[in-house]
């Protein structure tokens, strides 16, 4: 696609963005008005229920969603890219079951790996890591992507078996608070998180921002991306730890979403039609954040009628997309 | 006399069959919606209802006590120990879940198996309840069945359904134990332990009807994105109501539980003065699960009362001993702090 047409899709997709946090912001049960807004970011007060509605529910749940869907969007990308395989992503390859593994281990079994009250963060991202290099180690002796998926899928039921383990010698109450974060939900994060979150997101896009051109060039493969004077080795680094980081931020703070990372990046490609990473990136943030906005919008409004839990959500759009995208490459 | 015969060849095989009535025995059981036991040729008639299908029943007939139990829900093991049958128990669940000493003791002293680890009726091990040369497995069908039926049937094992938790009144719920008095050949016990806890929960129920001013209570917490709370028509509701209670969602319509938004919670919590039920024992273990709570407006002003300070002595007995959770409420309503508690301590 040219670059012309290119950059009209993402003005749009830019335009679309602060009418889906609207309509997310609105979303809620109760009716707030634009002052309540306006006092609850520049002039809070905590006595004020409908401020503290907005300040510590709506508005930190709203960023969570952009950032969860941009940031699962882009770690998917980046599999992608990383193993040529169209149907990777952090899920379907195992790094969410690697974080999840850790956050059940810390959880359940009391060896905490970090004490700060960011803990659980550092703890998803080493399980995300560690899951993402053994990925990483696997592809390098498969030559079919269908295989590489089956040994993600593998690891995920592998590590769904230890969590078993776990949770069946685990105490009621750690129990109970794994199977309350394994639920996933946008709402656990607090507005003072939110500096945090939104600093290591921005750092991760920045960063994938850095790694265009060696991603551009992967594309045609490794040995000739090592021609073209692209330092393989580094640049898996980089691309994994910028994942594991994505991956590990948003599981830890929202639980597993299933699906978004795989069939995003999958999407933005169909429409975007471009190898172009430059594009991709902007894509990915932007259809990836654009649609759990959506995505949890929908499950705000049927509140009452029907709760739909977040990742069921998604798994529930996200299968059948990946039925699709396995039948199109058989043909 | 052929008819009951043959009722009785279709008891023994303990099939759901089409329900067959004799009107002119007396049935044992007047609040059990699910649950009917008639007298019968020196033993019981049994007769199960499924709650889901009223053209599914469970028949059994049982002419011998057994002493070879598997109970596979904490509630079983509270109705069995009220009858002072823990000896009778050879197979439970998990010993994580079990408040009874005895049974405790027993499953220490490997005189009791644990069937199943992994927190569900479909998984228990079939070795180990062979190994225990059960004779009756009685299950709650927590999912909607008890896939190892057939199997264990054919293994000369009779599975027994128990629903009492699907019963919509606390006395319906409590009568359950009169099938494990038919079951243990302790049917006068069970009997008259049943006559106790009626006359105790007439009377608390009678004591309560004079708090005269009820106060505005939520109960639940958060689980993922929602509030998870009894809806209207639910056993917990009725209890609420039948305590005075003014319980906010008591007119919700619905058995089950309602799911809201922490923002609903949020509107309609406003004047609530109890909290009942958050799943843990303190303020901060409720913050450390969900760090919002603290933004509830009945967080910091409203009297917090749940059971998890002894979480297996509730669901063990609570079932049984609704009386008790009548006396509970009772102190609660009347922030009486030196009254005896059963289940229920402020969460601090």
């Amino acid at each position: 696609m040219k670059d012309r047409s290119l950059r009209l899709i993402v003005i749009c997709l830019l335009g679309l963005l602060p009418i889906a946090m609207y309509v997310h912001l609105m979303s809620g049960q109760i009716e707030l008005s634009y002052s309540s807004y306006w006092k609850a970011i520049f002039d809070f007060n905590n006595k004020d229920t409908y401020q503290v509605l907005i300040r510590e529910f709506r508005i930190p749940r709203m960023m969570m969603a952009l950032v969860a869907g941009a940031g699962l969007s882009l770690a998917g990308m980046l599999m992608q890219t990383l193993f040529k395989n169209p149907l990777a992503g952090p899920y379907v390859l195992g790094i969410n079951s690697g974080a999840s593994l850790l956050i059940a281990v810390s959880m359940m079994t009391g060896i905490q790996l970090f004490q700060s009250n960011f803990g659980l963060i550092g703890t998803a991202l080493i399980g995300a890591m560690g899951a993402g290099f053994l990925m990483m180690f696997v592809a390098q002796r498969l030559k079919s992507q269908i295989s590489l998926l089956l040994v993600g899928l593998m690891f995920g039921s592998f590590t769904a078996a230890l969590v078993s383990m776990i949770e069946s010698k685990a105490g009621a109450e750690s129990l109970k608070s794994f199977t309350m974060w394994s639920m996933g939900s946008l709402q656990q994060v607090t507005f003072e998180q939110l500096p945090i979150i939104l600093t290591l997101f921005i750092l991760s896009i920045a960063s994938v921002f850095l790694l265009v051109k060696p991603l551009n060039v992967l594309v045609l493969g490794e040995k000739s991306a090592s021609m073209l004077g692209i330092h393989i080795q580094r640049t898996r680094f980089l691309i994994l730890g910028i994942t594991a980081l994505l991956a590990g931020l948003i599981t830890a703070f929202c639980g597993p979403i299933a699906f978004v990372g795989m069939a995003i990046p999958n999407l933005t490609r169909m429409l975007f039609r471009t190898s172009n990473h430059a594009a991709l990136i902007w894509g990915n943030v932007l259809i990836g954040g654009l649609f759990l906005l959506g995505i949890d919008s929908i499950i705000q409004l049927l509140e009452g009628q029907l709760s739909i839990p977040l990742n069921a959500f998604t798994s529930l759009i996200g299968a059948p997309f990946v039925v699709f995208l396995l039948m199109r490459k058989i043909k | 006399m052929i008819f009951l015969v043959l009722l009785l060849c279709a008891c023994q095989t303990g099939k759901r069959t089409e329900k067959s009535t004799q009107k002119s025995i007396a049935n044992y059981c007047r609040y059990s919606k699910y649950l009917s036991i008639k007298d019968s040729l020196g033993g019981y008639v049994v007769l199960i209802q499924h709650p889901d299908s009223k053209h599914r029943y469970y028949h059994l007939f049982i002419a011998q006590p057994t002493k070879r139990l598997s109970v596979l829900s904490s509630t079983h093991i509270g109705m069995l120990s009220a009858l002072h049958q823990e000896n009778a128990i050879v197979g439970i669940s998990d010993l994580r879940f079990v408040f009874s000493p005895l049974v405790r003791n027993r499953t220490l002293a490997k005189q009791i198996v644990q069937l199943d680890q992994a927190q569900s009726e479909q998984t228990i091990s079939v070795d180990k309840l062979l190994e225990s040369k059960t004779e009756y497995v009685v299950y709650s069908a927590f999912s909607g069945s008890f896939s190892n039926e057939e199997r264990l049937r054919k293994l000369g094992i009779q599975c027994i359904p128990d629903y009492d938790w699907r019963e919509e009144s606390a006395l319906g719920k409590a009568e359950w134990v009169l099938l494990f008095g038919a079951l243990t050949g302790k049917m006068q016990e069970a009997k008259h332990l049943f006559s106790t806890i009626e006359k105790a929960f007439q009377k608390e129920k009678i004591k309560l009807s004079s708090v005269h001013q009820p106060e505005r209570m939520i109960s639940g917490n958060v689980t993922g994105d929602f509030w998870y709370a009894p809806a209207g028509d639910s056993y917990m509701s009725q209890l609420y109501r039948e305590s005075g209670f003014h319980y906010i969602y008591q007119h919700v319509k619905g058995t089950g539980s309602l799911a809201y938004s922490m923002e609903k919670i949020m509107k309609d919590g406003q004047q609530v003065q109890i909290w009942m039920n958050p799943g843990f024992p303190t303020r901060s273990a409720i913050l450390g699960a969900n760090p919002k709570a603290k933004y509830l407006p009945f967080f910091s002003n409203a009297r917090i009362y749940c059971y998890t300070h002894n979480s297996n002595k509730y669901w063990e007995l609570s079932a049984l001993r609704p009386d008790w959770l009548l006396a509970d409420f009772h102190a609660i309503l009347t922030n009486n702090e030196g009254k005896k508690r059963y289940f229920y301590q402020e969460v601090r």
